[in-house]
């Protein structure tokens, strides 16, 4: 599989040069992914359990979302 | 007995005649005779009424030594029009009832300023410098991650505009990172918005890079694009650069997600490097301006 690349514009120079990771990038850089995707991935989490929990409290009152909004309104 | 010849009598004996001439008139040989002055106009001799007014128009009336001091006083304190000597002089105050000529400047485009060193108080000088944009750079974002080398020296601001920047597959997120630094030196928080999902709110945090935006690809559920803006303020002092970036993420299916993201880089260098990398490939244009 061909690693991700990395570009260096220097643009002082305008000199332009694209080559392949380097190990040390190619970890950096997974890790920064990796970070962000584990915290995509919380958010969501977090945001599923917060619609079930909503989703369980509309049900135990017996009545939907709409019915909730104007109840509130 | 002879009678005594009165005044009178030697007058009447004298004068035989009065002949008036302008302004007078009247006059006779005879009898009770009637001279008078005719009254004075600008066209003939006369008879003129003073009038104590500077303020009158009368063309028929003499002003009094009294109200034509007064027009001298007001004319005395009036500022001459001889002290202006060529186009553009300006009248000035340089003290308490004092005013001077400040000649206009020889180079086109200096302001008037305030100097307390002027015997006026003023003088022209070129304006100050600020506010003017000059592009650095212009890079084609390519491969998965673009290194921009920048020299800021000269500038208080850095501009950036991502013009069309596409991640190759879906769920591409877009990142930024200064000065290739690795360390927990970026401080931000964001703002973010996306068709199909909640409003989300992230609370700053200390990262290695920050998050411009996520949701980039190349489906129809994905937002296929993004343009916007990001300042990098104070970009050679190292205790106050901070940045601000505003994009918006957009496809032809009705997607969009809008992202605000700010924050602080603890920097230890003034930013010579801005690294944007995706977690796909990336391809789009990068302009850098700098601010002064």
């Amino acid at each position: 599989m061909t690693k991700p690349t990395i570009m260096f514009h220097n643009t002082e120079t305008n000199e332009i040069v694209e080559r392949e990771m380097n190990a040390e990038e190619l970890a950096q850089w997974e890790s920064d992914i990796a970070y962000y995707a584990a915290k995509a991935e919380l958010a969501k989490a977090e945001a599923e359990a917060k619609a079930t929990q909503k989703a369980a409290l509309l049900d135990k009152l017996g009545i939907t979302e709409d019915e909730a909004k104007l109840l509130l309104s | 007995m002879t009678k005594a010849r009165t005044l009178a009598d030697n007058f009447a004996a004298d004068i035989n005649a009065i002949t008036a001439s302008t302004p007078l008139t009247g006059g006779g040989t005879s009898g009770t005779v009637t001279v008078s002055i005719q009254d004075g106009t600008t066209s003939q001799k006369g008879a003129v009424q003073l009038e104590d007014s500077t303020a009158s128009t009368s063309t028929t009336k003499a002003s009094t030594p009294n109200s034509v001091k007064s027009a001298y006083d007001l004319a005395n304190g009036a500022i001459a029009k001889s002290l202006v000597d060529a186009k553009g002089d300006l009248l000035v105050g340089s003290a308490n009832d004092t005013v001077s000529r400040l000649t206009v400047a020889s180079t086109a485009g200096y302001l008037l300023s305030v100097d307390s060193a002027e015997s006026t108080g003023l003088k022209w000088a070129a304006p100050a410098s600020g506010g003017s944009l000059t592009l650095l750079s212009t890079t084609t974002l390519t491969g998965t991650s673009n290194s921009i080398t920048i020299a800021p020296t000269g500038y208080v601001n850095l501009l950036v505009l991502f013009r069309e920047v596409h991640a190759a597959s879906n769920n591409g997120t877009f990142f930024g990172r200064f000065n290739a630094d690795t360390g927990s030196n970026h401080i931000y928080g964001q703002w973010r918005k996306y068709m199909g999902g909640a409003g989300d709110f992230q609370v700053p945090q200390n990262q290695s890079s920050f998050e411009i935006t996520n949701q980039l690809g190349t489906s129809s559920a994905y937002q296929s694009a993004l343009s916007g803006s990001m300042d990098v303020f104070r970009v050679t002092d190292t205790s106050k650069i901070a940045f601000e970036c505003r994009v918006l993420n957009f496809n032809d299916s009705s997607q969009a997600g809008w992202y605000h993201t700010y924050g602080n880089y603890n920097a230890s260098a003034a930013i010579t490097n801005l690294t944007l990398f995706g977690s796909q490939n990336l391809s789009g244009t990068v302009y850098i301006y700098g601010v002064k």
